[in-house]
């Protein structure tokens, strides 16, 4: 069995004895077992070994499909958005006009920099508006109609969270959702703004770089409300 | 199973794969009537007798579960056998912690197994399970995945955790040693 030298031929031993070979290498199996006597043997044994393969039981298809878990489409259409708190950035802007990243080619390097503090800030703010709501310490400050009658100013964000009653404090699914408020202002693309306007902006995030000055745990709710605040003061 | 065999098995998970990603959860049903019996087969050349449809089960449930991670570098037939001997292992691995329990052995299932269907085997067949049950672990899931499920050496040493050189070893050493026992 083992004096065949003919590796290739014999690798496809266990195929043979199971009738799966092409016709052709079936050929070619069927003209070297007349010359190989250990080739042979091997197919009898395989065959033997098939032929005392147990019967497998009755695999029970229905129920072990039922168990299945759904497919990530329908998992994902089914889930009951209604109970989830919905966590907000809100953006001054014109109505209906999603804000842009959208620059002018050559105002690109003289505001390239701003732009990135500008989207670093907003994360910072989505995430630190995140940890405010999943820490449980409290509602924000901000509904919804408070969202409709603030003036937003061009540049200016809020995190806005809502959450069902009752809510549990230290399990909150939060989803993120980016839209534009009804503005006073009208939203400009970066490259529209007014040098003014920049450096406002600019002032408002270098005052946000950094930790905050105080432990999170002392300001429940200034997170949200600051935007107000800085509205107020500009 | 030929290459080409293999290579249109591939194309027939892999789009079942994806209808079922897609929301079709017919797909589902298709795969596991494609695959179950031979998970089922496996599981028993495993040495697995209890609760053989619910061990197929959790190799669906948790194959599903982590479809994402397929990457189709070896066949879905050889991931789900991958699955359910990991399953098998970490059973066997809880019911040697549990003290009050007896260990079931390969070795010991497939004696049950030659029990109950002796009656109804012919002699060679007996011989052929008492030489399989005299096999090392390792020397009857090579040669029952190579011999009874046409698995390829590299499927056999990818569900084994083993390279394909000691998969052709622990073969030909499995077929030389039921050989001299069945003539015996």
């Amino acid at each position: 069995m083992t004096d065949c030298t003919n590796n290739d031929l014999q690798d496809l031993l266990p195929e043979f004895a199971a009738g799966e070979l092409p016709a052709r290498e079936r050929e070619l199996v069927d003209v070297h077992l007349v010359s190989c006597a250990a080739c042979r043997e091997e197919v009898d044994v395989i065959v033997a070994v098939r032929n005392a393969r147990p019967l497998p039981p009755l695999v029970d298809v229905t129920a072990i499909v039922a168990a299945l878990p759904k497919p990530p489409v329908l998992s994902t259409a089914t889930r009951d958005d209604t109970t989830a708190p919905v966590l907000r950035v809100v953006t001054g802007g014109q109505t209906g006009r999603a804000p842009t990243m959208q620059r002018a080619r050559a105002t690109r390097s003289v505001f390239g920099s701003s732009m990135l503090k500008f989207a670093a800030t907003l994360t910072l703010v989505a995430v630190g508006g995140l940890s405010v709501v999943m820490s449980g310490r409290g509602p924000t400050s901000a509904t919804s109609s408070d969202v409709a009658s603030t003036p937003m100013f061009s540049g200016d964000s809020m995190i806005v969270a809502t959450l069902p009653e009752p809510y549990a404090p230290d399990r909150v699914p939060v989803k993120a959702v980016v839209s534009v408020a009804p503005s006073v202002l009208p939203i400009q693309e970066l490259s529209d703004y007014s040098d003014d306007e920049l450096a406002l902006l600019l002032e408002r995030l270098d005052a946000w770089d950094g930790a905050p000055p105080v432990e999170p745990d002392n300001v429940p709710p200034a997170t949200i409300q600051s935007d107000s605040a800085i509205q107020g003061a500009s | 199973m030929t290459e080409a065999d293999r290579t249109k098995d591939a194309a027939v998970d892999q789009e079942l794969i994806e209808r079922w990603r897609a929301g079709d959860e017919r797909a589902a049903t298709a795969i596991v009537e494609r695959h179950s019996t031979a998970l089922a087969r496996f599981a028993l050349s495993l040495g697995v007798r209890d609760d053989l449809n619910e061990l197929v089960q959790d190799t669906f449930v948790r194959a599903f579960s982590a479809l994402d991670s397929f990457r189709a570098d070896s066949s879905l037939r050889t991931w789900l056998f991958t699955i359910e001997r990991r399953l098998v292992l970490d059973r066997r691995r809880a019911a040697r912690r549990r003290p009050d329990s007896v260990e079931v052995m390969p070795e010991d299932a497939a004696t049950e197994f030659h029990a109950l269907d002796s009656m109804v085997a012919s002699e060679t067949e007996d011989r052929v399970r008492a030489a399989l049950t005299r096999l090392s672990p390792m020397q009857r899931d090579v040669f029952t995945l190579r011999v009874q499920e046409g698995r390829a050496y590299k499927d056999i040493a990818d569900i084994l955790g083993t390279t394909e050189g000691a998969a052709r070893v622990h073969y030909h050493n499995a077929l030389r040693a039921v050989k001299e026992w069945i003539h015996d």
